[in-house]
């Protein structure tokens, strides 16, 4: 099992956890990303297309009603990613592969599909502290 | 353009000595970053903003552009989406632009 140790932020508050994206090239690319439990799949900026490793799913292009909010919709490329967590305590995850959408964005988040979905997260906010735990990764 | 000096990438199990000090320099000044820099990519190298941009690319390229013509040396610094966190996505606007 691993244990990663969340970033808690407050006004606004936020939790955020450090990735590790393989490149194309073999290196990696360590980023900050949000934890966001409203997010089915996680997202990340298209421009990382040019430098992450991915396989695109057979969807591939996809269309995204945001949010339930009509006539706002945006486009993504839905492919699979090879990534672990990590924190700053040595906390690690293996590498595994998910599911992400490519989009046009400013954010990096953290969704369900393939890395929530497998984890246990709890969240002290009074006490400020939180974590994500991988029984199986 | 080329970024020989500006390094945001590492070799698996690699971690730089300065990278978990500049996480944390950004955490506990990121409303200041925000309210300086906007929405924007940043990087961070030993506690000092050397970057700008709107994508990755461009930050590392005004890295590289900021360091002396003569600086030989390659700085590791760790890459930082600075945007504003929207409480509500879920909000219905009162205007709604047709597509």
């Amino acid at each position: 099992m691993a244990r990663i140790q969340l970033q808690i932020y407050l006004e606004p508050s936020e939790l955020e956890v450090f990735i590790n994206l393989k490149t194309k090239d073999g290196s990696q690319k360590r980023r900050a990303a949000t934890v966001d439990t409203g997010a089915q799949v996680s997202l990340l900026p298209k421009e990382l297309m040019d430098s992450v490793e991915y396989r695109l799913t057979e969807r591939s292009k996809i269309i995204i009603g945001q949010a339930g909010i009509a006539k706002q919709s945006f486009e993504a490329v839905e492919a699979f990613v090879t990534l672990f967590l990590e924190d700053q305590f040595g906390g690690r995850t293996q590498a595994f592969e998910a599911r992400v959408w490519f989009a046009e964005t400013d954010v990096i988040l953290l969704g369900f599909d393939s890395i929530l979905d497998r984890a246990v997260l709890h969240v002290d906010m009074p006490n400020r502290t939180g974590f994500l735990d991988f029984p199986q990764v | 353009m080329n970024t020989p000096h500006v390094k945001t990438t590492h070799a698996p199990g690699e971690i730089y000595d300065n990278v978990w000090s500049d996480f944390e320099w950004v955490r506990t000044h990121r409303a200041e970053l925000m309210q300086q820099y906007g929405t924007c990519v940043i990087l961070v190298y030993r506690e000092q903003v050397v970057g700008v941009g709107k994508t990755e690319k461009e930050a590392e390229e005004d890295a590289e552009s900021r360091l002396p013509s003569d600086f030989s040396e390659v700085i590791t610094p760790i890459t930082y989406y600075l945007a504003q966190r929207h409480p509500f996505l879920r909000v219905h606007p009162t205007s709604v632009k047709e597509e």
